[in-house]
């Protein structure tokens, strides 16, 4: 069972730092700064949000297995926060080449991966039935936002359509040779074509007799890791980036919270952003943060000059603590919670802490 | 000028059909010429053909009400598919915003369909007064009757919305109405004069079997001595998810060359279409579905429907059978049963209406905030305090806008003096939905266990006779499964290609034909 080992692979990297929701959150991807700074600090960015449809109840469940197995042992005192024991460790290094954890990129991908898969699945099928000018077939997306882009993209290039859905197949058959054998033919296995429909999920636990979940997070390993293939040799490849385009990352952050960027990216001050949007000061602070979360170019220095950063900084490490409260106190009086706030969701003081501790 | 259409022509052109089938152009006709139609067309004879070649030739746009989304989704899709393309279906799940785009460019669209919720909006008549309506088609038009197996509250409005849309032409149509509800559609609508196109529903190229069994256990081993040595297309009807998921896994043990599945309404979008266009493409020979399969599935060659646990009522009984032997084939319906499965539509009549005390808690909760304190209650926030199922909730709801007892902003309005009467006044109308109901279970059980023709009793409430069977009549007339020899269908086989080969086929690499 994969998700077993994906929780033992996050435990190894929290011991008993983390409550086991936390790795809830983490892989479910929830939208919290709290989540995304804990990702960052223990390394964890590659699982976030590669199991969105994780539910609760089955988590507790494999919990309970792994207590049971010793693999996990929850600390005496404290019963939220864990530790993974030797033989959970042993354990996990025995599974570990049968799990593609280095495909994953979460951060990276989450969201990103299935508008990718759906535009490329649509896409080939499109592409199939036309060749055959077969202009009547049920699509298997049916989302609005995908069948308008394949369709846009259909109308642009039907002059070349040959020659698209041959280079495609050249592109997609040189990624897919970099998998092993199982997991290309998985992927395969999901391709809708002329006259043929792919595997559904079920289908596939079936003819792979895996579970449900098992193919859900391979088929998510999968897609990340030819994400990851195509967008590190750009050049290599000429149709498949075409599906990765303006899919904004954007869409992590809340639509109001997008609304606040665009205004500063207008240059707007935050104050005359408030008065703008008939929002207090504080809500677009909150705006600020979250997007400085998601964006690694965000004017930090803005808002917080050098030496106010070394100064929560030195705090932070002295402290050991990423309590706000805490930092507060431990800083010069006109030092706002807005400014520590920023310094938090910078994610390179995180892999400085790292160091610190 | 419409009268001199060559229908046949149009009909080729749009959906390409060489003809049309029993009653559809005639129903057309005067639908065309302006005269308010009544049609009553079996399951699987192409209703829809009757007001979809209509709106492609009428001036003006088409208005179609249909209960369920699913559906009127799919054909959406299906329209599309045959580049029928001023086609959109409304209803109250899409996003607000989305809607008001479609608003804005609603008259582009020459068929437009609409979910009965939606018409009880303001902006939407609003926005569809703006258009030249020319025709206003109620789908399913039984569930306006409260005698009918699927009375809808909402559809008794429908009156009312054709008047404030100018009254154009009507049609309603249903594949199901017997006697009493054709009358009650005609009183509801007030149409009088409307022209009644009855077709006989009884399908004679289906042979009708039941057979008691024990147990499940039984049941399933029944189903595997069927399909043991015939692979030809099937359903198996269920009335829960979970069982759909349990017997399409035991199939696939027990009959490992058959391409077994499931389908029911909690899958995923994708996963959904996947099944259904598999089983179109005779990807899949089996599958194990609830009640939700079916609608819209135009697959013409369905040779066996089976009921793993028999329907409520008669009416969704033929309407499921009816899926068999479009074409025109021999087919058969088998319905197994034990004594014991007569429980499960008992119960599901009780998850349908609130129960007495629901209805009671209900009444003293507003009444008891009223006095106190007045203060505005949430109302969906009470309905999931009492538990109300979603169809419990429509039933109340409809009631209390029945009883002037809310207002516009969702405010339940309390008078002291009328607030026990209002009470039993809708118990007893709770009660008496749950007889008509109750009614039904009866007819059905008592159907299935006839010891006469099941053809004459199944059909006797909608129409006096039935033609003759093409084949077999039924099991109390004889039939057996031994008798049965249907001409099996070829699986293609994909298996054995590894995955580069399979690529390249499904990229269509080397293909030089490029037409059909």
């Amino acid at each position: 069972m994969y998700i077993d080992s994906l929780i033992l692979k996050s435990g190894l990297h929290m011991q008993g730092e983390r409550t086991l929701s936390g790795i809830f959150h983490l892989l479910k991807g929830k939208k919290s700064i709290q989540t995304i700074h804990d990702a960052r600090l223990f390394h964890l960015e590659n699982f976030y949000g590669i199991h969105p449809t994780l539910r609760k109840d089955s988590f507790n469940l494999t919990i309970r297995v792994l207590i049971k197995s010793n693999y996990i042992v929850l600390e005496s005192n404290h019963k939220e926060l864990f530790y993974v024991t030797e033989m959970g460790r042993k354990w996990l290094e025995q599974q570990e080449e049968k799990i593609p954890f280095t495909y994953y990129k979460g951060l990276t991908y989450h969201g990103v991966s299935n508008v990718f898969f759906e535009r490329l699945l649509l896409f080939i099928q499109t592409f199939a039935n036309s060749k055959m000018k077969n202009f009547s077939f049920i699509p298997i997306v049916d989302k609005e936002s995908i069948t308008q882009w394949v369709k846009y993209i259909y109308k642009k290039t039907k002059a070349t359509e040959q020659i698209i859905l041959s280079d495609l197949y050249h592109e997609l058959s040189y990624v897919l040779n970099q998998f092993k054998t199982t997991e290309a033919s998985l992927f395969v296995d999901r391709i809708t074509s002329y006259n043929y429909y792919g595997l559904s999920i079920e289908q596939l636990t079936q003819k792979y007799d895996m579970s449900v979940e098992d193919v859900r997070l391979l088929f998510e390993a999968i897609i990340h890791r030819i994400l990851t293939i195509v967008e590190t040799n750009k050049n290599r490849f000429r149709i498949l980036p075409v599906f990765l385009k303006d899919i904004s990352t954007q869409h992590f952050i809340t639509n109001t919270a997008k609304a606040t960027h665009q205004l500063l990216l207008k240059q707007y001050s935050i104050e005359q952003i408030a008065e703008i949007r008939g929002l207090k000061i504080n809500t677009i602070h909150d705006h600020l943060v979250e997007i400085s979360l998601y964006d690694r170019f965000f004017p930090i220095r803005t808002y917080v000059d050098q030496q106010t950063e070394s100064e929560i900084l030195a705090a932070i490490a002295n402290l050991n603590s990423m309590k706000l409260k805490d930092i507060k106190d431990a800083v010069s009086d006109d030092i706002s919670y807005f400014q520590i706030r920023l310094v938090l969701s910078q994610s390179q003081i995180f892999s400085k802490m790292g160091e610190i501790k | 000028m419409i009268k001199d259409i060559d229908l046949e022509v149009e009909l080729q052109r749009y959906f390409n059909y060489p003809s049309f089938r029993t009653g559809q152009k005639e129903i057309i006709q005067d639908v065309l010429s302006e005269k308010d139609v009544l049609g009553v067309l079996p399951t699987g004879s192409g209703k829809s053909i009757c007001y979809q070649l209509t709106a492609k030739l009428l001036e003006g746009i088409t208005i179609v009400v249909s209960p369920l989304i699913s559906l009127m989704e799919d054909q959406v899709k299906q329209l599309k598919a045959t580049s029928f393309k001023e086609v959109i279906a409304l209803n109250s799940f899409m996003e607000p915003k989305r809607r008001r785009e479609i608003y804005r460019k609603l008259h582009k669209y020459k068929l437009i369909y609409v979910s009965p919720e939606l018409l009880q909006q303001n902006e939407t008549i609003v926005q569809l007064k703006k258009c030249d309506i020319s025709l206003f088609v109620i789908d399913e038009a039984h569930c306006i009757s409260q005698w009918g197996h699927e009375f809808r509250p909402d559809y008794l409005k429908l009156r009312d919305v054709v008047r404030e849309l100018g009254n154009p032409t009507l049609l309603a149509l249903s594949a199901t109405a017997t006697k009493t509800v054709q009358d009650d559609i005609i009183n509801v609508l007030d149409r009088p004069n409307i022209v009644k196109h009855i077709h006989p529903m009884d399908r004679n190229n289906i042979t009708l079997a039941v057979k008691e069994v024990s147990d499940n256990q039984e049941k399933q081993e029944v189903i595997v001595n069927i399909l043991s040595n015939r692979r030809v297309p099937t359903l198996i009807y269920f009335s829960s998810r979970q069982t759909t998921e349990q017997l399409s896994m035991f199939l696939s043990e027990k009959l490992p060359y058959l391409r077994v599945a499931f389908y029911h309404g909690g899958m995923e979008q994708m996963d959904r279409i996947t099944i259904q266009q598999q089983f179109m493409n005779n990807q899949l020979d089996v599958i194990c579905c609830t009640s939700a399969f079916g609608m819209g599935i135009n697959k013409n060659n369905i040779r066996l429907v089976i009921h793993y646990h028999f329907p409520s009522q008669i009416e969704s009984y033929i309407q499921e059978i009816g899926r068999a032997g479009r074409d025109g084939g021999s087919s058969i319906s088998l319905l197994l049963y034990s004594k014991s499965d007569e429980y499960i539509p008992w119960h599901m009549v009780q998850q349908e209406l609130p129960s007495e005390d629901q209805l009671r808690s209900f009444f003293n909760l507003i009444e008891n905030s009223k006095l106190k304190n007045n203060q505005p209650l949430n109302l969906e926030h009470i309905s999931e305090q009492l538990e109300f199922t979603e169809t419990q909730w429509r039933f109340l709801y409809y009631q209390l806008e029945n009883h002037d007892m809310i207002d516009k902003n969702n405010v339940v309005l309390y008078e002291k003096e009328r607030w026990t009467d209002a009470f039993h006044t809708i118990n007893w109308l709770r009660r008496e939905r749950i007889t008509v109901k109750e009614g039904k279970i009866r007819e059905m059980i008592s159907w299935m266990n006839s010891n006469g023709c099941l053809r004459e009793n199944l059909y006797r409430n909608f129409q006096t006779s039935y033609s003759p069977p093409i084949e077999q009549c039924c099991s109390n007339c004889g039939f057996s499964f031994h008798d049965w020899n249907p001409e099996q269908t070829t699986a293609v086989e994909q298996r054995g290609l590894n995955w580069e080969e399979k690529l390249k086929k499904l990229f269509l690499i080397g293909e030089t034909n490029e037409t059909k």
